[in-house]
């Protein structure tokens, strides 16, 4: 079946599937295709040949090319959330239903209001934006950005969130094959029947590259039948894996990184699959055949729709079955852009005239090869024709010009190896000077790079270097099973010169189409000193954007070379590096986006306080009840009041699983702590807790915390929550680094163990209703700072300890975590006539404050034991880490700022963390700074604000008012200095 | 009961036709419990091991079973004894044999255990765990201390078919499983009711390769 509407069609051939018509929409008109188009090709079908508009002068543009290098034809794929901007039509493969829209215009793609940019392109030279918008300063932001952020630019991204989903996966191999043409294939074929574990991965839809493209015979088959007889022989082996649709973007130490878009050719991804996986691909050997790509010629309005690579022409032909245009003209430096014509000439088109840049003689010869082909040995000059070729200007060598008509120019500039991936690792490109092109310079181990990737571009050549690739990748891995010999192809003539430019010609000669560099522009980079490859890219933008010069970093390179009368080796080549295609974020992101992005840690009441309506916040990792609000609260202020003076006149139960557990146990166990925490843990009985705090090298103070001896060999040491990886990794390094000799051992048991606080004057009252009876907490059996294991009444086995936060008689009691939900359940059924209420991490602070305890805000890595008021701590009879620097007298100054506590002087008055001390009466510069708040809140049991802070000779300012200012809102509040204990200052609540 | 704070819902899940890709149930009542080797005692625990349990501790990457425990290997001189929750508390019981040559503490309570099976359990496990799963290369008694989606577990290959078990941080486990429904959703993955752990003798284990 064949449509009328694709006019461009040919009649038979190509690799499509013509029962299978697909409806497509390109700037809301409707066309047809098959199955096995790409969006290009089905618009060359269509005899579409405008599809965009450049990026600076917004010239009409069409395809240049079949493949990942398009610097033109970017579309806007797909509506709405799943609009993806700036994708190349060479590379969508045609779905039913495809929308796409071009970008880049105003506000019609054949009429477009920035294109009187062209007029004006003087100004738009190299180095505009330097240039033109350096003055006035002030115009920056609000006039010349949005300016120009409107008129250049590609398309646009959709606001949206992204609807599909996508996905990461490790993948291992012993051969990693990058590239599906005749190379790759044969190295596949070759490493697979050698036994190893092979990936072959191609960008493409379809393995084969150039034997789909190329009417080409390989083994005696047509290369198309070859090239899908290989892969039906390769995906029938089990340790071979055949993934096409896949990019190897980059090369990473040990690793590839490759996207396979599962889900691209299809207008929705099926539900529950992918859009698009980012491999991680383990390979042991990989091999590079990423062939390579053909270079422009530049000569004036080189840019014009119909100005088309040779080798795309040919793909379009042969592949795809469509003719790019009926009357064409070749413009070649080389023996390949030949079998252009003859291509051509077999699709039914006229071949107007074959222009070779070469000398005469060479020219007459191809012209008896190829008999029927008009030749010229010249240049073509110029091209004509606004949304599409219409004639092109010839010059002999001999000085004549001639004017030809056609609606096709292709040309050829010869072929650059794909080299990206060799890169990556930090080897540059080497230059052959014979050839005329770059090969791949000191490529990693590990790496083999084979067929037109190496310059090596006949057939033949690649398919033999292709299969000794395979041959040596497989037996570099041990798989040495014995191969049949390489297939057998033609070996074309691959001779060629390098035309860089045409001369003297005029219009614009592009150097770059997608960055719209030309070769004036070139040369002015290199007129003001912009010489160096590194600042020639950057001067220009040449090389830059989504395609990254694929077609025109050596052509740029070379102009620079001539300019400065150096050879091409030593003006240098720009790195590449990853990815050699754009990668959306979304596939680098994966699973992990939203809640996902990163891991969400729970502790055990979890659940139990999300069925009380907890409101929940994050710190750090865990998601920690915040306040528990009761019917008819508005905001946290009220329950959080509630909490506070349930725990300090009744009982309330919070949750501190989170606090950092690590069970330290040994012979030296006790010497270890004495190492690590500033005081002595040693000393302590069997059945105590003490607090601690440990110190960094530096001498500031790192963590504080309880240690408690379980047995004279273990003990169990708290952390807080924020430091409790800190620490951990801290233990390990100085065991493992400092003092192997010490037999201590310890691990993390903070998931092991739901640990939860019970404080108030009647939490003993409580924990009695749930302990085994004979457990006895009396105040003379189970004092202040006592631990030991106990019993629940339900036969759970675990610890209690006596310590405090909240200052009031208290208890933290801890079970095996799957048994922490049903404590919970336990503790609440039992206090219900108590009265009692689990509080949040407000009610924590709140009453933390009024104690004087510190937290994160105090211990923050810039304070010192003698600001925070715990020098007295650091003891004089043994070493510990920080001890030494510690006593640097500028730490143990009294200048320094240190710890206070703080409240309002207007009982009403409101205070904020961050607040900054000054002198009252002084002016609120930084000048006159004298610390700042770190804590604050609204203490019920004294019906106002409190707070604590850091001021400088703090202790001694007791009774001072001093001002808290915030300079940021314009806020301050008179505040007096005092103790930092605001609530039972001498400590008779927690002992009774 | 389930260990854990989820909703566990057997039933189907992702891709609702076809074989599921992936079989998993929890495995209940596991008691755990990390030995790490006094200093330079790792050889001497590994002997009080086999006197005791029937079987040495594994010094690589490995499980060792033994007549009614497993010890599965997490570092140099450090391993994570795995059997039934019993009445007696795993700690007390390996306090004995271990004195003196190994620090014994018990982690019953800290870690989730899962099972897993399915014709395309190795593709969903690709999705997260970098380690080579391929049976050339990681196979029965394998075992793994490794990351996944940012998480640290471990990871126990059980058998051939392949079936596999990992222990899962409990704090982070409701993490670990929007991690393994959003990585099997596209081959489909069905919740079975959870078990209780039984531990498998060595010779029975092999017996129950399908």
């Amino acid at each position: 079946m064949s449509d009328p509407s694709q006019s461009a069609r040919l009649a038979a051939g190509g690799l499509l599937d013509r029962n299978d018509v697909r409806r497509f929409r390109f700037d809301g008109r409707e066309f047809l295709g098959y199955a096995g188009d790409t969006l290009a090709s089905a618009l060359v079908a269509n005899g579409v040949r405008l599809l965009g508009r450049s990026f600076k002068y917004h010239r009409p543009r069409g395809l240049l090319s079949a493949g990942p290098e398009e610097p033109n034809a970017l579309v806007e794929l797909r509506t709405g959330a799943r609009r993806e901007p700036n994708t190349r039509a060479t590379g969508i493969e045609l779905y039913d239903g495809l929308e796409a829209a071009s970008q880049n215009r105003w506000p019609s793609l054949h009429f477009d209001v920035n294109a009187v940019n062209g007029l004006f392109s003087s100004i738009f030279v190299a180095g505009f934006y330097y240039k033109t918008f350096m003055w006035p300063a002030s115009f920056w932001e609000k006039v010349y950005e949005p300016l120009i952020r409107r008129a250049a630019g590609l398309g646009k991204p959709p606001l949206e969130p992204d609807p599909d989903q996508y996905d990461k996966a490790w993948l291992h191999c012993d051969v990693l094959v990058i590239g599906g043409g005749p190379t790759g294939l044969a190295a596949a074929l070759a490493a697979a029947r050698a036994g190893a574990r092979v990936v072959i991965a191609d960008e493409d839809f379809v393995l084969g590259g150039r034997a789909l493209a190329e009417r080409l015979t390989i083994d005696d088959k047509p290369s198309a039948r070859w090239a899908h007889d290989v892969v039906a022989e390769l995906r029938s082996m089990p340790d071979v894996r055949v993934m096409p649709r896949t990019t190897v973007f980059g090369a990473y130490d040990g690793m590839y990184g490759a996207v396979e878009r599962v889900n691209d050719h299809v207008a929705q991804p099926p539900d529950f699959e992918p859009r698009q996986r980012v491999w991680r691909i383990v390979a042991r050997q990989a091999v590079l055949a990423a062939g390579a790509i053909e270079r422009p010629l530049t000569f004036g309005d080189n840019d014009r729709p119909g100005v088309m690579l040779a080798g795309a022409v040919r793909s379009y032909l042969n592949r795809f079955a469509v003719r790019p245009g009926r009357r064409a003209v070749v413009f070649t430096d080389n023996d390949d852009g030949w079998s252009t014509a003859a291509d051509l000439l077999v699709a039914g088109a006229d071949v107007a005239a074959v222009v070779d840049a070469r000398n005469p003689e060479t020219v007459r010869e191809l012209a008896r090869q190829w008999p029927g082909v008009e030749s010229i040995a010249g240049v073509v000059t110029r091209a004509h024709g606004g949304h599409g070729v219409r004639e092109v200007e010839v010059r002999t060598h001999a000085r004549a010009t001639h004017r030809i008509p056609c609606d096709l120019l292709a040309t050829s500039g010869g072929w650059t190896p794909t080299l990206h991936l060799t890169s990556h690792r930090g080897a540059r490109p080497r230059f052959d000077a014979t050839r005329a092109m770059f090969v791949p310079g000191d490529v990693a181990a590990g790496l083999i790079v084979a067929g037109a990737a190496n310059g090596e571009f006949a057939l033949a050549d690649a398919l033999e270097s292709g299969h000794r690739a395979g041959v040596t990748a497989a037996a570099a891995v041990g798989c040495t099973r014995a191969v049949p010999a390489p297939p057998a192809g033609e070996r074309e003539s691959t001779r060629g010169e390098s035309l860089w430019r045409v001369r003297n010609c005029r219009g614009k000669s592009f150097v770059d189409f997608q960055n719209d560099v030309t070769t004036t522009d070139v040369e002015l980079a290199e007129r003001e000193g912009f010489r160096s490859v590194e600042h020639l890219k950057r001067y220009t933008t040449l090389g830059m954007a989504t395609d990254q010069g694929k077609t025109s970093n050596v052509t740029g390179l070379a102009l620079m070379a001539e300019r400065t009368s150096r050879s091409i080796e030593a003006t240098g080549v720009t790195a590449f590096r990853p990815p050699y295609t754009p990668v959306t974020m979304g596939a680098l992101a994966g699973h992990h986006r939203g809640r996902d992005f990163r891991p969400t840690r729970l502790p055990p009441s979890h659940a139990w306080a999300a069925r009380r309506g907890a409101v929940f916040m994050e710190t750090g990792p865990w998601l920690r009840a915040q306040w528990f609000p009761q019917v008819g609260d508005q905001d946290w202020f009220v329950p959080t009041c509630r909490e506070v003076l349930a725990v300090r006149t009744g009982v309330g139960v919070c949750d501190v699983s989170t606090l950092g557990k690590i069970d330290v146990q040994g012979p030296d166990a006790g010497a270890f702590l004495d190492r690590l925490y500033a005081n002595v843990m040693s000393s302590l009985a069997v059945g105590r807790v003490r607090y601690g705090i440990m110190l960094r090298e530096d001498g500031f103070v790192m963590d504080d915390g309880t240690a408690a001896r379980l047995a004279p060999d273990r003990f169990v040491i708290t952390t807080t929550t924020a430091h409790a990886v800190k620490v951990y990794q801290h233990m390990h390094f100085c065991h493992q680094v400092l003092w192997p000799a010490l037999d201590v051992q310890f691990v993390s048991v903070t998931d092991q163990w739901a640990q939860y606080a019970v404080a108030g004057p009647r939490s003993r009252e409580l924990l009695r209703r749930v302990l085994d009876p004979a457990c006895d907490i009396s105040n003379a059996a189970f004092p202040y700072m006592a631990a030991g294991p106990i019993a629940l009444r339900d036969g759970q086995r675990g610890r209690l300890f006596r310590i405090s936060f909240s200052g009031e008689l208290a208890y933290e009691v801890a079970v095996p975590a799957r048994g922490g939900e049903a404590l919970m359940e336990a503790l609440f059924e039992a206090g219900r006539d108590l009265g009692v209420l689990p509080y949040g991490l407000e009610a924590l602070n709140v009453m933390r404050i009024e104690k004087g305890h510190m937290t994160a805000n105090e211990l923050n890595g810039q304070t010192t034991a003698h600001d925070l008021g715990l020098e007295r701590m650091l003891s004089g009879k043994k070493d510990f880490v920080g001890a030494t620097l510690a006593r640097r007298a500028h730490l143990v100054d009294p200048a320094r700022p240190r710890l206070v506590g703080l409240r309002p002087i207007d009982p009403r008055a409101r205070i904020a963390g961050g607040m900054h001390f000054v002198p009252r009466g002084a002016e609120r510069i930084a000048a006159n700074d004298q610390g700042h708040v770190t804590s604050v809140g609204y203490s019920p049991s004294l019906q106002q604000w409190i707070g604590l802070g850091l001021l400088a000779r703090g202790p001694e300012r007791h009774g001072e008012h001093v001002l808290a200012c915030d300079p940021l809102r314009g806020t301050e509040t008179l505040v007096e200095i005092g103790s930092t204990v605001f609530v039972d200052p001498e400590g008779a609540r927690l002992r009774g | 009961m389930a260990e854990h704070d989820l909703a566990w819902v057997p039933g189907r899940f992702g891709r609702p036709h076809g074989t599921p890709g992936l079989r998993v149930h929890e495995l209940t009542d596991v008691a755990l419990a990390s030995i790490v080797a006094r200093r330079g005692q790792a050889t001497a625990a590994a002997t009080a091991a086999e006197r005791s349990f029937g079987c040495r501790l594994p010094d690589r990457a490995r499980v060792e079973l033994g007549h009614d425990i497993a010890f599965l290997w997490v570092g140099p001189g450090q391993w994570l004894a795995v059997t039934g929750l019993a009445t007696t508390d795993l700690e007390s019981r390996l306090a004995g044999p271990f004195a003196g040559v190994a620090a014994v503490v018990d982690q019953s309570g800290g870690r989730v255990m899962l099972e897993l099976e399915g014709p395309r359990v190795r593709d969903v496990l690709a999705k997260g765990f970098s380690i080579d799963l391929d049976p050339r290369v990681f196979t029965a008694g394998r075992v793994a201390a490794t990351l996944v989606a940012h998480l640290h577990v471990q990871l126990w290959q059980v058998d051939d078919a392949p079936r596999y078990r990992i222990l899962v941080v409990r704090t982070y486990f409701a993490s670990f499983w929007r991690w393994l429904g959003s990585s099997a959703a596209e081959f489909g993955g069905e919740v079975l009711e959870s078990r209780r752990y039984v531990h498998t003798a060595p010779a029975a284990a092999t017996q129950s390769c399908p």
